[in-house]
């Protein structure tokens, strides 16, 4: 501003008084101002035309009241310019009009001069540009509250209307402000709530502004038109205050019909949405349930199925049966518990193994597979026996009963053989019959103690007088003068041998009649000895060398020694026989004493015989058995039973070949 | 001595008598046999002194008959009973009438000869009862008491097992405690310990 001059344009008509005016302006402010001059109103518009100016000083003269018109008329052509009058008189009519005409002073052109004229100058432009200014401002309001979109209206206290935009005006429906501006327009627009309530002036949020002098927000509410239908509306209400004091509120109000509607339409995209999601969760929750029901049938269903299973599996597992499936080949598929049991294989060795490759004994093999053929071709066997070999090698008599399976197409498909092993029971009837037999040796045995008896007594006798007679020839023999060493020795020899015979007998009497042992302390040992001393002869006549090793350190033990002694020269005698009716070319019998690992007396008379078979060990001790011409099978029996009184055993061992050994164990205390 | 003592066999079997006879012979004893006690009664000469052997069991009369017989007739014949295994009570029930001596069958001739040796020496040479109690006495004192129940089981005709059993001990046990009785009493025979027994009773 400073920088560049004041454009000044003097309207004046006496061309004296304006150069007056110049020369002061020139004097008081020569760097200032830039004046230009104009005769007329007319050359004055042209040169505004033309050129920008400041301020334009204008001369009435003497009350030209024409003058001000065009004045007036420049006023409102340039309404920006601010323009001085100057006149001839303190006119304050004059000035006032001036003023009214929109002039920014009136001066006194004769006495305004100098600094004052400048400083009126300097105001007047000041105030125009403040005036300017103002006048854009309000003119901006006015404008946006002409072409805002929102409705804006403002009530006084009382709650008339005091003010209303255009968009205010469209929306409630009316075609002009006047039909508001001053009325109480709460009861026209905003009398009724949403839900068809009556909004109480009290409740109205507007008044509530005033009085409170707060703000509020609201986007619950509707407004009314003219034409009786409502809308929806968001609005802002505030408290308006003139030098801070609450004078009314303003309103801001936007028709939210659309949002409402896209709300709506959103809310009702999103209830439809949820209602899907909720929908589609029962269908869901729905087959879930069934599903779940499905389950619990399945479950249910498999449980019943495992229990059947598990009752099927006990109930084979427990069957004392033995259950075994075949395929149709003869594979094992299945292999109950009493089979594991009764071959000790387990099912998970067997499983589809050939039934005859694991159990069968090479002669039945062929009856089976005849069998498993038979059932294939529909023939069916009720009942046959075979030995099943287990895994220890033990041969298990099986009775078996079979069944076939078809499948759909009428094959055979499964073959299940159900079995009984009757081992044990073949064995307890084995068992039966050797206790019948056991019986009958019994009774026979009483009969024989009976007989014993009576041959002992009636033996006795005749041995007793053997004895006195061999006496009586000893004595005899001593009185004469000539000895006869050989006839003592045989004398002597018929008198011992006559004692042992009564000896035998009653000891076997006893023994045999009342189960009685007559026992004393006993040398196994010398028994051997003695009895190796009366075998004598029939060692030497049969050819057969006798040896022997005998444990020293044997201790003593209790029996009845002449049935030990009867016992040892009974095995000893059937070594001899066994060579010699085999006529075997080694001609060995060997005994053997030792205290063996159980700590009982053993006694082992073995011989180069011909030996036994397996089946003649088991039945060499039964009662009438025997493999000598001449014999009558009570050697071993009798053998046995005494060796048995003692608390022993008695056995047979054979390599086929090798020759037999027969063995007696004696225990070192008797049992009672 | 009117005459030689002679032996009384009674025995029902033959050969017995036989053989017993012709024994009788060889050591020199004279000797005659009987078939049975009633033939014994019928034939025997009373007044000649000898002895009798007699086997318990017979037909007919028992050898326990006949000396009970003897016995009630006052007859002064030592009686040698000869028994059946396992009779030892009838023995010693024997013992107690009278009889001097019993044998065990089987016994041994020889054991026979000495007894029928004593027999007869006894009849010419009555020896001192008391002297006898006196020696028993000394001996059976010598006995332990355990000795002295398996004596008095033996004379009650028990065996060594039944001894064993009654005594609860092993029967080796029994059988060295019979040794050591028949050492103690200088018994050569169950019937020595049996006349010791009875001469200590009253």
């Amino acid at each position: 501003m400073t920088a560049s001059k004041i454009k000044l344009l003097l309207v004046e008509s006496e061309l004296n008084d304006a150069e007056k005016i110049r020369i002061a302006f020139d004097e008081l402010a020569p760097t200032q101002f830039a004046i230009s001059h104009a005769d007329n109103m007319a050359e004055a518009a042209e040169l505004i035309d033309k050129k920008p100016f400041d301020v334009v000083l204008l001369d009435v003269g003497i009350t030209d009241t024409r003058k001000l018109d065009s004045c007036c008329h420049l006023s409102k052509t340039n309404p920006s310019l601010p323009y001085i009058v100057l006149g001839d008189e303190d006119n304050q009519e004059l000035a006032l009009a001036a003023v009214k005409h929109g002039a920014q002073d009136y001066l006194n052109k004769n006495k305004a001069t100098g600094q004052v004229l400048i400083r009126v100058i300097r105001y007047a432009i000041e105030r125009k540009r403040s005036e300017e200014n103002l006048l854009t401002n309000k003119e901006g309001v006015q404008q946006l509250l002409e072409y805002a979109d929102e409705g804006i209206y403002s009530v006084d206290l009382e709650g008339n209307c005091t003010f209303i935009n255009p968009s205010a005006v469209r929306m409630l429906g009316y075609h002009d402000e006047s039909q508001l501006l001053g009325k109480h327009i709460h009861p026209l627009i905003h009398h009724t709530r949403a839900d068809g309530s009556p909004c109480l002036d009290k409740e109205c949020r507007v008044y509530a502004s005033t009085r409170h002098g707060k703000v509020f927000h609201v986007d619950d509410e509707v407004m009314w038109r003219a034409d009786g239908r409502s809308f929806p509306v968001e609005y802002r209400t505030a408290p308006t205050r003139v030098n801070g004091v609450i004078n009314g509120s303003v309103v801001t109000f936007s028709d939210i019909t659309q949002r409402k509607q896209i709300e709506s339409d959103l809310k009702a995209s999103h209830d439809e949405l949820e209602q899907r999601v909720k929908d589609r969760t029962r269908h869901l929750e729905k087959v879930n349930q069934l599903l779940e029901i499905e389950i619990e049938h399945r479950i249910k269903a498999q449980e019943v199925l495992d229990t059947e299973r598990e009752f099927i599996s006990t109930l084979l597992d427990t069957v004392g049966a033995l259950v075994c499936v075949l395929d149709k080949e003869g594979r094992i598929v299945m292999f109950n518990r009493a089979c594991e049991e009764t071959t000790g294989y387990r099912f998970d060795e067997v499983k589809g193994k050939y039934v005859w490759d694991l159990f069968l004994v090479k002669e039945d093999i062929e009856p089976v597979t005849q069998v498993i053929r038979n059932l294939q071709a529909g023939q069916f066997p009720s009942r046959y026996e075979n030995y099943w070999l287990t895994r220890d090698g033990e041969k298990r008599m099986i009775v078996w009963t079979n069944t076939v399976l078809h499948d759909d197409a009428g094959e055979v498909k499964n073959v299940i053989g159900t079995g009984i092993d009757i081992t044990e029971k073949r064995k307890i009837e084995e068992k039966e019959k050797q206790r019948v037999l056991e019986l009958a040796h019994v009774s026979r045995l009483s009969t024989m103690g009976e007989m014993a008896t009576q041959i002992a007594h009636e033996l006795n006798q005749p041995l007793s007088a053997i004895t006195t007679y061999s006496d009586a020839g000893l004595y005899m023999l001593k009185s004469l003068p000539e000895q006869n060493p050989d006839l003592v020795t045989a004398l002597r020899e018929i008198k011992h041998q006559a004692q042992r015979s009564g000896d035998i007998i009653r000891g076997l009497r006893n023994f045999v009649s009342k189960g009685e042992l007559q026992t004393s302390t006993t040398d196994i040992n010398a028994l051997v000895h003695s009895v190796l001393n009366l075998a004598m002869s029939e060692f030497r006549n049969n050819k057969v060398e006798v040896n022997f090793s005998l444990d020293e350190a044997l201790p003593l033990i209790i029996t009845e020694k002449i049935l030990i002694e009867q016992v040892i020269l009974n095995l000893v005698r059937n070594a001899i026989d066994a060579i010699a009716d085999a006529n075997s070319k080694t001609r060995k019998v060997h005994i053997h004493t030792l205290l063996n690992k159980e700590n009982m007396i053993e006694v082992r008379i073995t011989d180069t015989g011909p030996g036994l078979n397996a089946e003649q060990i088991e039945t060499i001790f039964n009662t009438f058995v025997t493999t000598k011409p001449q014999g009558i099978g009570m050697g071993l029996p009798i053998s046995r039973t005494i060796i048995e009184a003692h608390g022993g055993k008695l056995f047979a061992e054979s390599e086929r070949k090798n020759g037999a050994s027969f063995v007696f164990t004696l225990p070192l205390k008797r049992i009672e | 001595m009117p005459s030689e003592p002679i032996v009384h066999i009674v025995d029902d079997d033959s050969a017995i008598r036989s053989s017993l006879s012709i024994l009788m012979k060889s050591v020199g004893f004279d000797s005659r046999a009987y078939a049975s006690a009633e033939a014994f009664l019928d034939q025997a000469d009373f007044e000649r002194q000898g002895c009798l052997v007699v086997d318990v069991r017979m037909h007919g009369m028992s050898g326990i008959e006949l000396q009970q017989l003897l016995n009630e007739r006052g007859s002064k014949l030592p009686v040698i009973i000869i028994t059946g295994h396992g009779d030892v009570p009838m023995a010693v029930q024997a013992m107690k009438a009278g009889a001097v001596d019993f044998l065990e069958k089987p016994y041994d001739n020889e054991l026979l000869i000495t007894r029928i040796r004593q027999c007869l020496r006894e009849i010419s040479n009555e020896q001192d009862r008391e002297s006898k109690v006196a020696k028993a006495k000394s001996r059976l004192a010598q006995l332990t008491p355990r000795e002295l129940e398996v004596m008095n089981l033996l004379v009650a005709g028990k065996h060594n097992k039944a001894i064993a059993d009654d005594l609860d001990i092993s029967v080796r046990t029994a059988e060295a405690h019979r040794a050591k009785v028949m050492k103690k009493l200088h018994a050569d025979s169950l019937s020595d310990i049996v006349r010791i027994a009875l001469l200590m009773q009253p």
